[in-house]
């Protein structure tokens, strides 16, 4: 682990690991910035998530070991199955593994429980057997 | 002629009497002069050998570990996992409006710990 990053190469792979399987499970893109928040965290991170690719369809996850800051942003379209009270239960893992010092395994448990809750309710009035 | 003792004798004894001057038991009376390079050597380099100890022992784990030890410097370096599109020092500043601004329909949560 080089100076200044918080990261294994391990870890890094069980991270991209994690991310790609999220975003198999909930359809929508998973960014993950590890860095320097600059100025006010929540303005810096919205304006993070608006650089990404498809903003409406992204959840940007934004940690700030430094300050102690965790901000997750996530899209229009994103919000349609993931609601903020959910993020929030996310939020609150993530909080909890990363006071313990588990930057990694926080990121993990929070990205798992995002792509969980936003995942895309199965309906069972949508099956082809119900039609006549 | 007998000469007036001066205040400063006055003094003097008056001290002697009341704080002893006598060379301690077990003490030389008559020690030997004290070489200037070893009060040198002892009155300096004592508290320099303390103050490169106390650094080593600060500093050295900190090495060990990988960390960085200069001040001023990010202890972070910025890094996306999930790729990002545009590096955060080409983000647009907060007066901006353009697209890449903020999405006012996005929403989430905040922490600290």
């Amino acid at each position: 682990m080089a100076a200044g990053d918080p990261f294994r190469s391990a870890d890094r792979v069980v991270l991209d690991e994690t991310i790609r399987k999220a975003e198999q499970l909930a359809r929508v893109e998973f960014s993950v910035f590890v860095g320097n928040a600059e100025g006010e965290p929540r303005p810096f991170a919205e304006r993070l998530h608006a650089s990404l690719v498809a903003p409406a369809r992204s959840i940007l996850v934004m940690v700030d070991p430094t300050r102690r800051l965790l901000e997750v942003v996530t899209g229009a379209h994103v919000r349609r199955t993931l609601s903020d009270t959910e993020v929030e239960l996310a939020v609150a893992a993530m909080q909890s593994d990363f006071a313990a010092g588990d930057l990694v395994g926080g990121l993990r448990r929070g990205i798992q429980m995002l792509a969980d809750h936003a995942r895309a309710p199965q309906t069972l009035h949508a099956g082809p057997g119900l039609t006549s | 002629m007998v000469s007036r003792p001066n205040r400063a004798d006055k003094v003097g004894v008056v001290i002697s009497a009341l704080i002893p001057w006598d060379v301690p038991v077990g003490w030389n009376p008559d020690p030997e002069d004290v070489d200037k390079l070893e009060a040198v050597l002892l009155l300096g380099g004592v508290p320099l050998l303390l103050f490169v100890g106390i650094t080593l022992a600060v500093y050295v784990p900190s090495l060990v570990r990988g960390e960085r030890i200069a001040p001023g410097a990010p202890a972070v370096e910025n890094q996306w996992l999930g790729g990002p599109r545009t590096a955060a020092g080409e983000l647009p500043g907060p007066q901006d409006t353009g697209a890449e601004a903020s999405d006012p329909q996005s929403g989430g949560a905040s922490g600290r710990w």
